[in-house]
């Protein structure tokens, strides 16, 4: 393998001779336009192909050293050979001051020189003037001059001059044709500046220059239109209004930190962006001179400590920003342009008037003391006014048709906790958002696009009105002091009044409404229940549990619900069901748990009858209902699928197919399980099927026996859960398909037979009566029984079970005490 | 609705033949051969119905080439094809003879993209290394004379010095 790769290799080089491929010229120019200047070099070194191509001038235009340390021979060397070099990068290299002279002596094409660190001494700047290609400089971090003199930049044709962070006394600096000049963070006293041309300023924190030396600095240059002083403490107001007269073209100025101007009587009437942030000096009364600069489009008044009221009209504003102006009251702006607005941390701000055609978004968090708004914004489509504490309900009018926002979509008043009566009336919105309102009490919503609403926390609300609204859901249960409501909404499939106590009058006229839960609603009464049924005719479930002031003329209005299916009547004090009954015939869920007034009479329809022909779930649980009507509801009711009995008091046993049973069919036994039709002493009749799967009976005190045989018929069932049925002392089960069957708690449990091949899971937990014997009958034929739980079961010991795993080998856990 | 499909399908269907050096064909989608801008033209002007010779390209290399092709006429996400390309090379870059028959093949059928790959892979295997380690991964002899050595040291000698 290593001799073949070896010959491979062999073969390539020689071929590679033969092509000479890699030292073609063109490829060699085009790969090693991928290297930089020092992986260059060193390819150079390598053959004369190579070193040809790597010498090629295109390579080097531009001579990058940056934080190179290369020698004066070496760079003379590459100046010599390179003259047409047009950039010089010694920015942190050694004796740049000494390198530097050189390039300018030597390239004769030089455009673009970058110096930092160390220093440069005058003969820098004489050589400078020479070096006449040159059109940008830059230098940072220097020392600049040889001493106390100032140092001088004259060049006729330099138009980019930047020396940031350096050091020297004075600079003076004649360039006819330079355009940009910073002076940035350099230290210098006094700055002579004979730049005619001069079109962008930055001498933004030179400290030790003194208000006089920025004023005859910038005066000098009057094509000035961005000019950055900011972070110089000492500008005057004078001084703006001799740059203002001086520079008639202005445009952009950065006066930032500059803590004793407040613009009087400064004129810039071509500016478009100003910026002002942390001045001490503005002042309300500066607006007047920035109302001045109609073009203005940007300005910024961030930390404006005693600015309290800005009132501008401008025609091109489109941009303000006022952040954390402590001592901010009143924003009143007019602009057609107006698009961004950012206010914000002015805990004073109390009244804000706003015109314009173009703002699409408002958000105005946390602004404390706001009390007074006014829009005019044609445009605007979302509006968050969270944790304005101060808004009252005056506001509304504001959002509502007519008030100045025709557009609004999106409106967040979370936490505006001084509103009470919150009425809207909007054609336009779609969400709403009202987290928080704790004040509030009185909910009036005219809103028929309104398609989200969020009242998290509303939980004084006491009157709500969503009439119309595009809602198609609505959870009103976390109002819990909901007295008076009234919904009409086309749309809406879903309504929660879960926990409204005190709703008293509810008119709903929701048809398409599906789905109705007022449960807990203690004073949700018939004429209520009457006007809904008859509004709502789409409903499918209805949850009206703990609803203890319904009660027949309610029920009976239910005739309207013809799609009915699910129905919730639990914790009630009904005792005639009669009209259920009666109206609900396509009821497949009837919930009847806790109804303590039930008597056995009040199910007769059920089971007598044959009422509710579609119900497959009934739940009787901790009802007074007595042993007869259960073993009757069991015996005929043979369509129910789940059946919960928990906590039963009355019921005493379970017995399925036994004499004692009133239906006549039950006493048939024997008859081979899976056949509906067959023959018995020749007569041939129909036997149904029973269809119950689940069925619970957890903590029924006084049940004694359980008794299901295969005449019960019972093929269907899958689970029995017996928990905490103290007294149950004999279980007897032959159901084919029971697969987990629950016995946990049952102390006094003696006899257990199981004929139940597919019991998969078997629950003993606390069985202290259950005999080892009687364990191991039992599970005898349960093939595949999986689970075995028979902790605390006293009388059943660990080596017994360790005897079960080996006769019943499909178990594959077993909890027990040990 | 109909028409538009059937002609979709014959899209898809449009194949052509591509013979290399060696003789051996290769059958791929018309939208793979057309990144080699070369075959691209001869697809013009002479159809797709023949089989198209690629007389200085051998079968090996044809079959790397239009494996890239493929993958790049895919339109993936770009970061995913950066690590295909990646894979694809560093796979390249082990054999140096499979290396420089694909870069003259992919040269010679004018496939800018992968050319440009090449080249920067190349560039690649240049950085960090002294002459001399260059001169033996690649088998170049020194053929600088005296003098020309000392013309490099006098103007790069700098580049050779540790950092």
């Amino acid at each position: 393998m290593e001799a073949r790769m070896e010959a491979a290799l062999v073969s390539g080089m020689v071929k590679m001779l033969m092509f000479g491929w890699i030292s073609l010229m063109i490829y060699c120019i085009w790969f090693f336009s991928f290297l930089g200047l020092k992986d260059l070099c060193k390819a150079s070194a390598t053959c004369k192909q190579w070193q040809a191509a790597a010498m090629h001038e295109d390579f080097w235009k531009c001579l990058n050293f940056d934080k190179t340390q290369i020698s004066q021979q070496n760079f003379e060397a590459i100046c010599l050979h390179y003259p047409k070099a047009t950039l010089v990068n010694l920015v942190d290299v050694h004796d740049a001051d000494v390198l530097v002279m050189d390039a300018m002596t030597n390239l004769r094409r030089l455009e673009t020189l970058v110096l930092g660190g160390g220093q440069l001494g005058d003969s820098f700047f004489y050589a400078l003037t020479d070096c006449s290609t040159l059109n940008c400089l830059r230098i940072s971090d220097a020392s600049l001059g040889n001493g106390m003199q100032e140092i001088t930049v004259n060049h006729e044709r330099l138009r980019d001059l930047r020396i940031l962070k350096c050091r020297t006394l004075r600079i003076s600096i004649k360039c006819p044709q330079l355009q940009t000049l910073s002076l940035r963070r350099t230290g210098m006293a006094h700055a002579f500046l004979t730049c005619p041309m001069l079109r962008e300023l930055d001498i933004s924190s030179c400290h030790k220059l003194s208000d006089a030396g920025i004023r005859s600095a910038a005066t000098a240059c009057h094509s000035l239109e961005q000019l950055d002083m900011s972070f110089c403490s000492c500008v005057s107001d004078e001084t703006l209004r001799e740059i203002a007269f001086a520079c008639p073209n202005l445009s952009v100025l950065d006066a930032s930190y500059c803590p004793n101007i407040s613009l009087e009587s400064v004129r810039l009437p071509m500016l478009t962006d100003l910026k002002l942030h942390n001045c001490e000096g503005i002042t309300s009364s500066s607006m007047s001179s920035v109302a001045y600069s109609h073009m203005l489009k940007a300005l910024q008044l961030d930390n404006c400590g005693l600015l309290t009221s800005v009132s501008l009209d401008l025609p091109y504003l489109q941009n303000i920003s006022l952040v954390h102006c402590r001592k901010f009251v009143d924003l009143n702006l007019r602009s057609p342009v107006l698009s961004y607005i950012k206010v914000s941390n002015c805990s004073a701000l109390h009244c804000i008037n706003i015109i314009s055609n173009a703002l699409q978004k408002l958000v105005l968090p946390k602004q404390e003391s706001l009390a007074t708004l006014s829009l005019q914004c044609y445009q605007l489509l979302e509006v968050d006014l969270s944790d304005c504490e101060s808004l009252t309900n005056s506001i509304c009018d504001v959002f509502s048709d007519g008030g100045g926002c025709p557009m609004l979509k999106s409106l967040v008043l979370d936490n505006c906790e001084s509103l009470t009566m919150v009425g809207l009336r909007s054609s336009s919105l779609v969400s709403l958002s009202l987290v928080g309102c704790r004040a509030m009490t009185v909910l009036e919503l005219s809103c028929p696009n309104l398609k989200n609403v969020n009242l998290d926390g509303c939980d004084h609300l006491e009157r709500a009105s969503f009439c119309p609204v595009g809602l198609g859901s609505l959870n009103l249960g976390i109002c819990p002091k909901l007295a008076i409501l009234q919904i009409e909404a086309p749309k809406m499939s879903v309504l929660e009044l879960k926990g409204c106590g005190v709703l008293s009058h509810a008119s709903i006229n929701c048809p398409c409404l599906t789905s109705l839960d007022a449960s807990f609603c203690r004073r949700f009464r018939d004429d209520s229940l009457s006007a809904t049924a008859a509004s709502c005719p789409h409903i499918e479930s209805l949850i009206l549990s703990s609803c203890v002031a319904v009660g027949s003329d309610g029920l009976s209005s239910l005739h309207w619900l013809q799609y009915l299916t699910q129905l919730d009547l639990s914790y009630t004090f009904l005792m005639n069901l009669q009209p259920v009954f009666e109206t609900c015939s396509q009821l497949e869920i009837l919930k009847l748990s806790a109804c303590k007034y039930l008597t056995d009479t009040s199910l007769d329809a059920l089971y007598k009858g044959g009422a509710l022909p579609a119900l497959r779930e009934l739940d009787l649980s901790y009802s007074s209902i007595g042993q007869l009507a259960i073993s009757e509801l069991l015996a005929a009711c043979t369509n129910l699928v789940n059946l919960n009995l928990n906590g039963c008091a009355n019921m005493v046993e379970l017995l399925w197919g036994t004499s004692s049973s009133h239906s006549s069919d039950m006493l048939v036994s024997d008859c081979p399980a899976n056949l509906e039709v067959m023959e018995s002493d020749g007569e041939s009749f129909r036997k149904p099927e029973r269809l119950l799967e689940i069925l619970n009976c957890t903590g029924c005190p006084n049940i004694k026996k359980v008794l299901i045989p295969p005449a019960a018929w019972c093929f269907h069932l899958s689970k029995l859960n017996l928990n905490l049925s103290t007294n149950l002392k004999e279980v007897d089960l032959a159901c084919s398909n029971l697969s987990s069957l629950n016995l946990s708690n049952c102390s006094s449990l003696e006899i257990l037979r199981l004929d139940c091949p597919r019991l998969a899971n078997l629950q003993l937990l606390a069985c202290g009566m259950l005999s080892e014997e009687a364990l191991e009958a039992a599970v005898s034929r349960c093939n595949i029984l999986e689970t075995l739980n028979v902790h605390s079961c006293l009388k059943i010991n660990a080596v017994y079970l360790v005897k079960l795993k080996v006769t019943c080998p499909s178990l594959k856990r077993i909890q027990s005490s040990t | 609705m109909a028409t538009i499909i059937t002609k979709e399908q014959q899209e898809k269907e449009k194949m052509v033949t591509l013979v290399s050096s060696d003789s051996e064909k290769f059958v791929v989608e018309q939208k793979v051969a057309e990144k080699s801008h070369v075959i691209k033209m001869v697809m013009n002007c002479c159809g797709i119905e023949s089989p198209i010779p690629v007389r200085r390209v051998k079968g090996d290399i044809l079959k790397s080439i239009l494996e890239y092709c493929e993958k790049h006429s895919k339109g993936e996400a770009q970061e995913v094809m950066e690590k295909w390309d990646k894979e694809y090379m560093d796979k390249a870059e082990k054999d140096l003879v499979f290396f420089h028959d694909l870069m003259l093949a992919s040269h010679f059928l004018h496939i800018q993209e992968l050319v440009d790959l090449i080249a920067v892979t190349f560039a690649g295997m240049l950085k960090m290394k002294s002459p001399e380690e260059i001169r033996q991964k690649f088998n170049i002899n020194n053929d600088l004379t005296k003098e020309q050595e000392e013309h490099i040291m006098t103007t790069f000698g700098w580049a050779f010095q540790p950092i």
